[in-house]
This record gives C-alpha cells, structure tokens and sequence, in this order.
C-alpha cells in the first residue's frame, strides 16, 4: 500500500514537476533565465518527485499501523472487518472469549486472502498525463530556437555631409591655386586640402574627422608663418622710407615702401649694375655718402625699433613692479589699482610687439645684413657694394617668394576656415537647411527642382520624384543657356506643327522675341491644321492623321544649331537678376553682372568695412549666387548620394 | 482466553444463528417477504428495545407483530390506540375485590401493558397523555400505578404502528417518546412476487399456521448474548462519528445536515447503532461487529432520532437522505491515535 501510494504521490509530483520543467526549459531556450538557473531549477524539479515518493512510502499509512492492510483485506474480500477486528481484539490485554473466537475466525480466514489482489498496484491514475509531460518536455528540448545573430554591423560613418555645389566651389578654387605657379609648399597644402575635399565628397569622413583633418591642415599652413606679414609690411615700409632719402637708392625704397617686392629687387639689381659700371669712374661722392647713410638707417631701424620696444618694455616693467610692491604694501587705492591694470595691459601690448618685431627681425635679419655690408663697402669697392646690394636683392626676391607662398597659404586657410564654418552652420541648421541648400543650389544650376517634395537623396524612396525633377530642370536649364535667344516654346510649337522649315521665336538682345528660320527636322509630318495644298486660305477641317505619320530618315534633313550672340547689350541689371533667379546662375550677363557686385563686396571686405563676424556670411553669399559654368549645370546624377571620388 | 472458552463462543454463536433462522422461517410461513423489517423488530426484541412501525394501512404490519407473538412462546397483548383511550386503559387500574369473606380490598387490574409483546397499533392515534403513559414502561420496564411500581416481566417489547398518511385527529410522537424506540422501520410496499406469494398464501385454502419455535428463556439467553458481542475500536468509533456527523455543528457534519438537522442523534441513538450492530454480525454467525453492521443499522436506529428543521421540513427532505448522505461522507479509516493508546475494544458484559 505504501508503495502504491508514493508511487501515486511520486507520479503525480513528476506531473507538476515537468510543467514547471517544461517552463523553465522553455524559458532557457528563449533566453528568458540563465544557463546556471535552469540546471538549478530542473535539477530540483527532478529530485521532487523522488523526494515526494520517498516521503510517501515512509510516512505512516491514514489508519492505525498494520490496519490498514486488514482494512483493505476485509474490503476486497468481504470479510466483514474479521481481520482488522481481530488485529484490534489482539492487542487487547485481556481478550473476552468472544474476541478469541473472533481472532480464530480471522485466522481461518488468513489463508483465503490475497494481499496482492486486495491492494493491486495499478497504474498510477497520472501517468498517462506524466507521459504526456514527458513528451512535451523531450520536444521543448529537441526544439531549438534560432537564435537571430545579427550580421556583424558593417562599421558606417556618420559622414559629414557637403552639398555638391560646395565641394565644386572648393574644387573650382582648388583648380585655380593649382593653376598658379606654387612654391612646393603651397603644392603640398593644396594637394592636402584637394584630398580633403574629395574625402568629403566620397563620404569618407565624419564629422570628427573631418574637423581633425582641417585643423591639421591649418596647422601646418599656420607653422611656416612666423611673423605677422603685416609686421613684415611695415618693417619693408621703414626700410623702403629710409632708402628714399638718397637719390640712388630711391626706386627701390619706393618699391620697398609701396610693398612691391618685385620691382624693388629690380631696382635694386639695377643698382648694383650701376654701380658696378660707374666702377673705376669720377662718381657723386654726395650720392655715395647719402645712399650710405640711407643703406645704415634702412639697416638699422629694425634694429632700433627693437631697442626702443626693449627700453620701453624694460621701463615700463620697473614702473609695474614698483606698483605691485606698494600695491602689497596696501597703499595702492583704486585709481592707483587701474593704472596698474593700465601698465599691465600695455606691458602685454608690448611683449606681442616685441616677439612680432623679433620675428620680422628674424627675417629681415640677412636683408639689414647686406644693406648694413653695402654701406660699409660704398665708400670702399664699389664692386663689392653691388654685390652686396645684389645679395640683398635676392633676400627680397626670398622674402616676396615667401610672402607668396604665404599668400597662398593664406588662401587656403582662408578657405579652409569658410568651410569650417560652412559645415559648422550647415551641421546646426540640421536635414532641412540641407535641404533648402540643395533645392537651392539645383536652382542655381538652372535644374529648377523648386517642389517642397525634393528632398535629400537617399531620404525614403523620393529619389525618384527628385529625378523627375532633375529632368524638368533640365528643359529650364536649356531656356536659361539661351536666355538671351532661343525660345523654346516656338520651337515646340514648330515641331508639333511638323511643319517642313523651322520657325523659331528667339529671346534677342533687351529680350525682343525674334522669329529664326531655320530648316526643320520633321519633313515627313503631314502638318496638322495646316493649310490644304493649293488652297488660298486656311482650312477649316484637318486631316484624320491628327499625329501625322512617323518622321522618316533623317537623310534629307540637317540639324542646325542656333545659337544667340552676345552683343554685350543684355537685360537690365534687375532683369538679368530676375532671369537668374528663375533660369540660373549660368547666363553669361549673370556672371557680368556677379563679377560687379563681388568685386564691390571684395573691396568693402578689404576695406574692413564689414565686421568681422559677417565677413563669412558675404563671402558664403557671394559663393552660393556664384554663376555656374555650363559643365557646372549639367545635370549631376550623383547630387544627394555620395559623389564619385575624383582621382 | 482458552481454548475452551473460543469453541463455547463458537457453539454459542451458531445456536444463536440457527435458532434465528428456525424463528425467520417460522415467520416467513405468515410473512411475505419483509426480511428487513422482520430482522428489525428481531433484533429490537433482542436488544430489549422498542420498534416503531411505518407504513401505510394494509402491508402487514399488525400481521407481522402478531406472527412474531405466536412464534415466540410469549406474552402477547395488543393495545388498538384511538382518541378516546385512557392510560389506565394500557396500564391497568386498580378495582375493588370482594374476597371470599366478604372483605373488600384494592385489586390492580394489569393492562395489556403487562406482556412480553405488546402491539401498540396506530400509537399516533392516542392523546399525548395515553402515549405518554407508556414511557415509564418503555424505558424502565416497569409500570407506576399509584403507590406500586409493577416490574414488567422480561422480555418486554412494544411494537407500535403508524399510518403516515392519515395525519387528520392523530398525535405525532413527542420527541422524548420517539427516543425510546430503539428502531424505527419502514415498512415498504411488497414487490411482485411478494404480492403472488402474499395473494396465493391467503386467498387460497392451505393456509400454515405458525407455531412457536422459542421460549422466553432461550430469548433471554439470546439477549445476554448478545452484548457480550464485542465491537473494534474503529468500528466503534465509526458508529461514534456517524452519530456525530448527525449533528449539524459536527465534526463530520455533511452539507445536508448542517442545512436541514435542527437536533442530531442522541447517545441512545449511538447505544441502538452500536447494539444492533452487533446482534447483526451475530444474525451473520460473526463473533464481532462491523462497519458494515453499522451502516446498516443506521438508518432504522437514526431516522427517528434526527430532527430536521423547517427549512428542511419545507424542503421536503427526508431523515434517510440525511443519514444517507452523512455515511457516504463518513471515512472508515480515520485515524484514531487515541484508541491506539488504549487498544480498548467495546464488549458490553
């Protein structure tokens, strides 16, 4: 009986014990609990039902020990509770005579029992459930979940993202420092900013890169420059003003004076020449004498200007320490305390100043050199003079081919910081300002696009509609090429005609329409609503071939290129601009007329008429109304994706 | 124990069987099936009680009283009670008795009280005051009549009737009265072969006539025997929880009783349960109760002892629905740790 029992308790244990299994491998599978939590609950669940089991078979059965076989004999058999009676009657102490007899009675009942019989072993009333169980689990373990491992996410960048009309603006510049005749150095940072421009243009840069790449390339063009090119001005100014005191040496201080490198090393080659000819010669001691002291002074004013910045420097650091030890003695008041911020400010004026005039010394060093060694040899050897003077003509031609990689370098950096800015503005203004850049920019380049829907490339399948677009524009942009001639409406209306010669309106000069003859392409076209043949007058019916037939071999027929010519007598300003402004930046009156505004704006920029926060502003207006070449407007398939890298 | 003592048992208790059935027989020549019911009135006769009988008019009840009484070489009265009876009309009265001088003195008459059988036909029929007087007799076995108890002679037993269906100008039983029946039987409609039995026996023209089979010291024996029949512990307190159980505030109460039961059992109900258990083990040559016996006696010792109340009265259930329901709910195997310590098993000396 106690082994039906935990068999039944055990069984019924392993039902529970397997839906929770059934779970919590379920669980495992879909990841939802550890691997060490699953062998810990499955490892528990699987010891329950033995414990269960265990415990059913030890504890003691419902009725009193030993009865409740007799019990389960007397039922099976029908005995009437002879056996558990006697069993009771048993352990009486003193058995009545009646309980002897009755206690005889079970005995003679003994041998016609079964116990197997009486208490069967059946199956347990859940082992079909079990079973079940069983099988659901050896399933939910034989299933295995696929597990979706992501396909190792290709590293993409966040690339900086440049409109098409910009990298060509910075291209076009690009082409146009390569086309100078450049120091190596210049040709290096163009090369460097060129390989910027078509990383950007390939998507190949981020934004942090790209940010990183510039400042290191404004580095580098800042590295080379070591004094203030306006310091250096001045003190070529001074120079010059001191060589235009003597007679011979004034061309080249004027030239020096009037910042042209390049003629004063003329002149002063020039110089040399001279003298080396007068050699030998009766020359003007007076020139001589003058042109010496003019040669001393230029030779020496930077120096001078240095010591003077030095004494003054000097002078002025006594006087602030003297005001610092009784500022700490606690005498100082507050008018005291301001001239001392005064003196210290001034005294840092000085310091830049003096490290500006010991770099432009640092370069001007070898021209005071020569100049102060052609001096001394003037009244000695001429010859030796010249040469001198000739020496110092080549510091100059050093010094102007510096100042022009310099100006280059400028350029660049220059260029450099606008499109700094440029993607700093365009990064802030976000998707939609990017946007507007392209819409406008397509616009400019005379592919009209001006629809909301245009959107940036790649942006949810509108590239399509973009396309679309791009091909309409390209009509306009045909009207606007031949802004100032070809009509394209008369030559639609002459086609549809199909008429055998060309009729065009043409815009001509001041926008008058002209009518060009010119032979048509469509000679086998019956024309449509045309006049009968034959016939006086217009007809008043047409032909059932409304389309006309097919047009037939081109044999017969010769293309003509029409093509307007540029009187120099165009539209009014307002007129070209609002042409522009429809059709494009590419009319040839357009760029007359851009050319005029930017060369105000560049002198208004040079003039420091314009602050300086919005002098990018001008020039990135300027850049975006650029006019566009006619290579420029052709349409660009790759506008809104990644362009193709340039080699 | 001895040996000795086991085999007079076993001699006695198959006397014993032998002699009921003789007497089984003897009836069944005038009774037609009835077994149940013949076994109850035996076994109230045996266990010195009291059986009441239910049924409707005509199945056989007096018939079957009236058998036992010829069969039995006993007593026998019967008391037909109607409105107007008196108690001394049961129990006797006290006359005047001229002696041969001439000497006038009390005499007490005895009423048919004074047998070993009494048939108290249609009880319900008396006033409560009639009914009444047969408690002291009932209970006691003994009658009060004036200043003179008079010791009823042994065996006594009363057997009284009932109609169920005509309830107009009857007395129901008071519940103290009830009590002291020990079984209360109800006495079913015979089925069909019963009827071609009961229809061939009397309407034909051998009719055998019963005669007595046992004597009033061989019933007497019978009686003693009878409670020396010892019960289990389990079995007895099997009994012990199903008069429990009749109780709507038990332990083992069934839904049934606690809705319906306003009073259960009382302990003399538990007495009949446990008694006539075992006179049935005895009527099945057994030397020892079962919770089989128990089952069995409880519906004719319970029914009349388990009073329902008017929601169960309204309901219409009736006491064996209860009794049914309460041995259904009822676990033979409980365990009992008590009866463990003291391994004491009943035998009424």
């Amino acid at each position: 009986m106690r082994s039906r029992r935990a068999l039944a308790a055990g069984v019924s244990t392993l039902c529970v014990s397997l839906v929770f299994a059934c779970a919590a491998l379920a669980l495992r599978k879909t990841g939802g609990i550890s691997e060490g939590s699953a062998r810990a609950v499955l490892s528990f669940l699987g010891v329950l039902p033995l414990i269960v089991a265990t415990a059913g078979f030890s504890r003691r059965l419902d009725a009193q020990p030993g009865r409740a076989g007799a019990i389960a004999l007397d039922r099976f058999h029908g005995l009437a509770d002879r056996l558990s009676s006697a069993l009771s009657f048993a352990r009486e102490a003193a058995p009545t005579a009646f309980m002897a007899a009755a206690i005889d009675d079970a005995i003679d009942r003994v041998p016609s029992v079964d116990p197997k019989r009486a208490v069967p072993i059946h199956a347990p009333p859940h082992l079909v459930a079990a079973c079940v169980l069983v099988c659901a689990f050896a399933a939910i373990d034989l299933f295995e979940v696929r597990h979706h491992t992501p396909a190792a996410h290709v590293q993409t960048i966040d690339a900086v993202d440049v409109t098409a009309d910009d990298l060509d603006a910075m291209r076009e510049f690009l082409d146009q420092m390569k086309s100078r005749d450049q120091t190596d150095e210049a040709k290096a940072a163009t090369r460097e900013f060129n390989q910027l421009i078509e990383d950007l243009a390939a998507r190949r840069l981020d934004r942090t890169e790209a940010f990183r790449r510039m400042q290191q390339l404004e580095d580098k063009l800042l590295l080379g420059r070591e004094a203030d090119a306006k310091a250096l001005e001045d003190a070529m100014k001074k120079i010059g003003d001191e060589m235009k005191a003597a007679e011979l040496t004034k061309p080249a201080g004027e030239a020096l004076a009037s910042k042209n490198l390049a003629a004063a090393e003329k002149q002063l080659q020039e110089l040399a020449k001279k003298l080396r000819e007068q050699e030998g010669k009766q020359v003007d001691k007076a020139q001589l004498e003058k042109m010496r002291d003019a040669l001393k002074r230029a030779s020496g004013s930077q120096s001078k200007r240095q010591e003077q910045l030095a004494q003054r420097r000097e002078e002025l650091r006594q006087q602030l320490l003297a005001q610092r030890n009784k500022r700490s003695d606690g005498g100082a008041d507050d008018e005291e305390r301001s001239l001392l911020q005064k003196r210290e400010r001034e005294l840092e004026r000085l310091d830049r100043e003096t490290e500006q005039s010991e770099a432009t010394g640092r370069q001007l060093d070898r021209l005071d050199r020569e100049l102060a060694k052609a001096a001394e040899d003037l009244m000695k050897d001429l010859g030796l003079s010249a040469q001198d003077l000739e020496k110092s003509a080549e510091d100059i031609n050093r010094m102007k081919q510096q100042e022009m990689t310099q100006e280059e370098k400028e350029q660049l950096r220059q260029k450099l910081e606008e499109l700094r800015e440029m993607m700093r503005q365009q990064g802030q203004g976000g998707q939609g300002q990017m946007a507007r850049l392209r819409r406008f920019q397509m616009q400019a380049r005379g592919k009209g696009g001006g629809s909301r829907g245009e959107q940036e490339g790649g942006q949810d399948g509108q590239e399509g509609q973009q396309a679309g677009q791009g091909q309409q524009g390209q009509g306009q942009q045909g009207q606007g090429q031949q802004g100032e001639g070809q009509g394209s409406q008369g030559s639609q209306r002459s086609h549809s005609a199909g008429g055998n010669g060309g009729e065009t309106w043409v815009l001509g000069p001041n926008g008058q329409r002209m009518l060009m003859l010119s032979q048509g392409r469509g000679g086998g076209g019956e024309g449509a609503g045309g006049p009968p043949a034959g016939g006086k007058g217009w007809g008043t019916a047409h032909d059932g071939h409304v389309e006309g037939k097919a047009t037939g071999g081109l044999s017969s027929n010769q293309d003509t290129q029409v093509a307007g010519q540029d009187t120099g007598q165009g539209g009014s300003r307002s007129e070209v601009i609002e042409g522009a402004a429809e059709r494009g930046f590419a009319s040839r009156g357009y760029q007359k007329v851009f050319r005029e505004y930017q060369t105000v704006a560049e002198e208004a920029l040079a003039k420091d008429e314009i602050p300086g926060g919005y002098r990018f502003y001008v020039r990135r207006y300027f850049e975006l109304i650029r006019p566009r070449d006619e290579h420029e407007a052709a349409p660009s398939a790759n506008e809104g994706s990644p362009p193709a890298a340039r080699p | 124990m001895s040996e000795l003592d086991a085999g007079a048992v076993r001699e006695q208790v198959g006397e014993f069987k032998r002699s009921i059935d003789t007497l089984r027989a003897e009836i069944a020549k005038a009774i037609v099936g009835h077994g149940d019911v013949v076994d109850g009135v035996l076994t109230c006769m045996l266990a010195a009680g009291h059986a009441l009988l239910e049924g409707v008019p005509g199945l056989g009840k007096t018939m079957l009283v009236r058998t036992l009484g010829e069969t039995l070489s006993l007593s026998f009265s019967r008391v037909q009670f109607t409105p107007d009876l008196m108690p001394a009309d049961i129990l006797g009265t006290t006359v005047i008795d001229e002696g041969a001088g001439g000497a006038k003195s009390f005499e007490f008459r005895p009423g048919p009280i004074f047998a070993n059988i009494v048939l108290a036909d249609e009880i319900n029929r008396a006033t409560p005051k009639t009914q009444s007087a047969l408690l002291e007799a009932m209970q006691e076995h003994r009658v009060s009549v004036g200043r003179q108890t008079h010791v009823l002679e042994e065996p006594f037993v009363v057997l009284a009737t009932q109609n169920p269906l005509e309830m107009e100008g009857t007395y129901p039983l008071p519940e103290a009265q009830l009590d002291r029946f020990f079984f209360k039987l109800h006495v079913p409609f015979p089925n069909r072969e019963d009827l071609h039995a009961i229809l061939d026996r009397t309407t034909g023209g051998a009719f055998e006539q019963p005669g007595p089979v046992l004597d009033r010291a061989r019933i007497l024996a019978m009686q003693r025997l009878v409670r020396q029949v010892p019960a289990a512990r389990h079995v007895q307190d099997y009994a012990i929880r199903v008069i429990q159980a009749t109780h709507p505030d038990g332990p083992d109460a069934p839904e049934l009783a606690r809705r319906f039961v306003r009073f259960g059992a009382s302990p003399r109900g538990a007495q009949a349960v446990l008694m006539a258990s075992k006179i049935r083990a005895l009527f099945d040559g057994r030397f020892a109760a079962s919770i089989d016996d128990v089952r069995a006696s409880a519906f004719p010792a319970l029914r009349h002892r388990v009073l329902l109340n008017f929601e169960g009265e309204a309901e219409g259930v009736k006491t064996d629905q209860v009794i049914d329901a309460i041995l259904k709910s009822i676990v033979e195997t409980k365990p009992d740790a008590k009866s463990e310590k003291k391994g004491q098993a009943i035998g009424m000396a």
